[in-house]
């Protein structure tokens, strides 16, 4: 009995010292990303649309705040977000990424194969395209929900629920089209006394 | 004292004294000597105070033996147990250890003068309670009688329900100072020979000083010592053991306890009640499924809560994290430290409430409950999500009393694991209790054998409580046995 006790208690200490708390996370200690914007122009400039629930002050609301930062690389603009960030991010409720100003296709590769590589980022993610920068996109829009993220995410819905159709433009799908070597087209956004609003409907060429 | 061998010598001034002396420091132990008739043979007679009832001794010996005539000259032992004592139960012996065991059980000594042998007299009138309800198991229909510390009294209330020559009663003594009375009981063509023999090998392995309860025995023979399931069940109503009885089960009544043990106890039987029977079948359907889900709500709720809002976020609808994200902010302590104080917390309450007098319950209820958890949510020590999660378990478990020590651990076990290691940890843990209960034996009927029968015959009494008229056969480990129950 005492020999079964002791192995036990060994696979146990063993489990626990290789992988315990690896993924811990506070669910009031994170900002939650609802929107990701992407812009080029000589640089990459990611915004990031965050919602939080509060944090060590008692907050009364949820509230959304946009952070950004230009760099070389997604992964360079991606740090110096990081670093302007009060504390930790989660990216599990993403629901949408803008590809704004500046992203053609070979941009559009790097931006898809970057959300691709990050593992918290859920590939039914849709994208969308914008005429306007991302960031202005993200930072001047009034949101009508908690944050532009779900507002768009709304749009979205609303859009395909009337039509009947998708717009296929999730992030694992326009990967996919990618790889084939496929024409991509996603659904437009378009700031309207600032709201943004939807353009095209599902399965129609943005 | 346990210890005095030897038999009566025949002496009367000389064994007298002898009892005398062995219980010279009990102030209960009364002794009285008395003539036989109008002969000049004397008796003593001997007996506890309280043990025995003094108007029985007063009517079935003393008033015998001064009422006795025309009594022949060679007067013995057997001729006062024939035509003198009006008692119903007598027996003789020589054994000074034998009279001392008798005494101590409440019967009353008759030594009589010139003779080797003694009468004891059955005189037990020890005071019990009454056949109340058993405050544990409650129903809302059905009978109310439940069974109290008298063993005899609960033999009888079993016998009244099961009036068969079939049933049979063993008895035993268990205990080398308490010697408490433990009786088996079975229907003898119903029983399966192997588990009898079993039960008995166990009981007569016990080597302890004294039984109290009948716990004591249920630690001594249980399957699986260190699990945290039962594997012995047990009942303080006469109408559950003679429902087991029925099926082939063991029944074993121990003097000085409400408690009755039944055997061999299968891991369906946690979620059985009696009211499942005595209401409409669906309705004790829906019960019983109930309370399977009631025990995994009450293992699952807060281990799960503390994997999905610590590890595994995404599995959130968005409303709902940002409630709880919300709800949670301003709390200083982690998801896990919290819910394993609340367990704990809650765990404090039940205890207190139990060890608290009745009449203070309502006041504990509302302090406890509601002013210390109120307060607390207010003023950010805990948050409200962990307390509904934890409250919920709570009140889940109370749905499967047979299985609060087994929900009790596991709720801990899993919320730690869930904690360090999120959802992989929970399944882990909760894998490992799978493998365990699986392996449990219960006098070597295998604990979860119902439940791995995937025959809808055999599953009339498990996950559902099926209409009487479907329910033809007994348990399947009544194999051997007459398996139909209109036999």
């Amino acid at each position: 009995m005492i020999r079964k006790i002791i192995s036990l208690i060994s696979i146990f200490a063993l489990l626990f010292s290789l992988c315990a708390c690896a993924g811990y996370r506070e669910i009031d200690s994170l900002f939650f990303v609802s929107a990701i914007g992407f812009d080029y122009n000589d640089g990459y400039k990611i915004s990031l649309e965050t919602v939080s629930a509060g944090g060590n002050e008692i907050e009364t609301e949820p509230f959304s705040k946009t952070y950004y930062a230009k760099g070389d690389t997604l992964k360079d603009a991606m740090q110096k977000i990081y670093k302007k960030l009060p504390k930790g991010i989660s990216f599990d409720h993403t629901v949408c990424a803008v590809m704004g100003k500046g992203i053609k296709k070979r941009q559009l590769k790097r931006v898809i194969s970057f959300l691709l590589y990050n593992k918290e980022i859920n590939i039914s993610l849709s994208l969308f395209c914008s005429d306007i920068s991302a960031n202005t996109l993200l930072l001047n829009a009034k949101p009508v929900s908690l944050c532009v993220g779900y507002d768009i995410l709304g749009l979205k819905n609303e859009n395909e629920k009337r039509n009947g159709a998708s717009f296929n433009n999730t992030l694992f799908e326009t990967s996919d089209k990618i790889k084939e070597e496929k024409s991509v087209s996603l659904p437009k956004l378009k700031l309207k006394e600032d709201t943004v609003v939807l353009e095209g409907k599902a399965n129609d060429k943005a | 004292m346990n210890d005095i061998k030897g038999s009566l010598t025949g002496d009367f001034d000389y064994d007298f004294s002898l009892f005398c002396d062995i219980f010279k420091n009990d102030a209960m132990f009364r002794k009285r000597t008395v003539n036989i008739g109008n002969t000049k043979k004397k008796a003593a007679i001997m007996f506890f105070d309280g043990m025995a009832e003094t108007k029985t001794v007063d009517d079935s010996v003393i008033r015998s033996f001064r009422e006795a005539k025309d009594l022949p000259d060679d007067l013995n032992c057997e001729y006062i147990c024939r035509n003198i004592l009006y008692a119903s139960e007598i027996s003789t012996t020589e054994n000074i250890a034998d009279v001392i065991g008798a005494i101590m059980n409440g019967d009353t000594f008759v030594l009589i003068e010139n003779s080797k042998t003694a009468v004891t007299v059955d005189t037990k009138g020890f005071r019990t309670r009454g056949v109340d309800e058993p405050n544990n198991e409650r129903v809302l229909s059905g009978p109310k009688e439940g069974f109290n510390e008298s063993a005899v009294l609960n033999l009888a209330l079993i016998r009244r329900k099961l009036q068969t020559p079939d049933l049979a009663v063993e008895s035993l003594k268990i205990g080398k100072r308490s010697k408490t009375s433990v009786f088996i009981c079975y229907l003898s063509s119903l029983c399966p020979e192997k588990i009898l023999s079993t039960l008995k090998d166990r009981l007569n392995k016990i080597d302890i000083d004294g039984i109290l309860d009948s716990n004591y025995i249920t630690e001594h023979i249980k399957d699986g010592k260190f699990s945290v399931f039962k594997t012995v069940g047990s009942t303080e109503r006469p109408d559950i053991a003679a429902a087991r009885l029925l099926e082939g089960r063991i029944a074993v009544v121990v003097d000085g306890t409400p408690v009755c043990l039944t055997l061999p106890f299968l891991f369906c039987e946690n979620f059985q009640s009696d009211e499942d029977y005595y209401v409409n079948f669906l309705l004790g359907s829906a019960k019983r499924f109930l309370r399977y889900f009631c025990f995994f709500l009450s293992i699952a709720v807060p281990a799960v809560f503390v994997a999905v809002t610590t590890y595994h976020i995404e599995l959130l609808p968005t409303s709902f994290m940002l409630t709880v994200a919300k709800l949670r902010s301003g709390v200083p302590f982690s998801s896990l430290f919290e819910c394993i104080s609340l367990i704990i917390i809650f765990e404090i309450l039940k205890e207190t409430a139990l060890r608290t007098p009745q009449s203070l319950n309502t006041a504990l209820g509302i302090v406890g409950g509601l002013i210390i958890g109120q307060a607390a949510v207010s003023a950010r020590i805990i948050s409200a999500p962990t307390l509904i999660a934890v409250a919920l378990s709570g009140v889940a478990g109370l749905a499967v009393p047979r299985l609060n020590t087994a929900i009790v651990f596991l709720r801990i076990v899993l919320v730690i694991a869930s904690g360090l290691l999120g959802l992989y940890g929970f399944f882990c843990v909760l894998f490992f209790y799978f493998v365990r209960v699986f392996g449990l034996s219960s006098f070597g009927v295998d604990y979860t054998s119902s439940l791995k029968n995937p025959d809808f015959q055999k599953q009339k009494d498990i996950l559902i409580r099926a209409p009487w008229d479907f329910m033809k056969t007994r348990p399947t480990f009544n194999f051997n046995k007459i398996r139909s129950r209109k036999k």
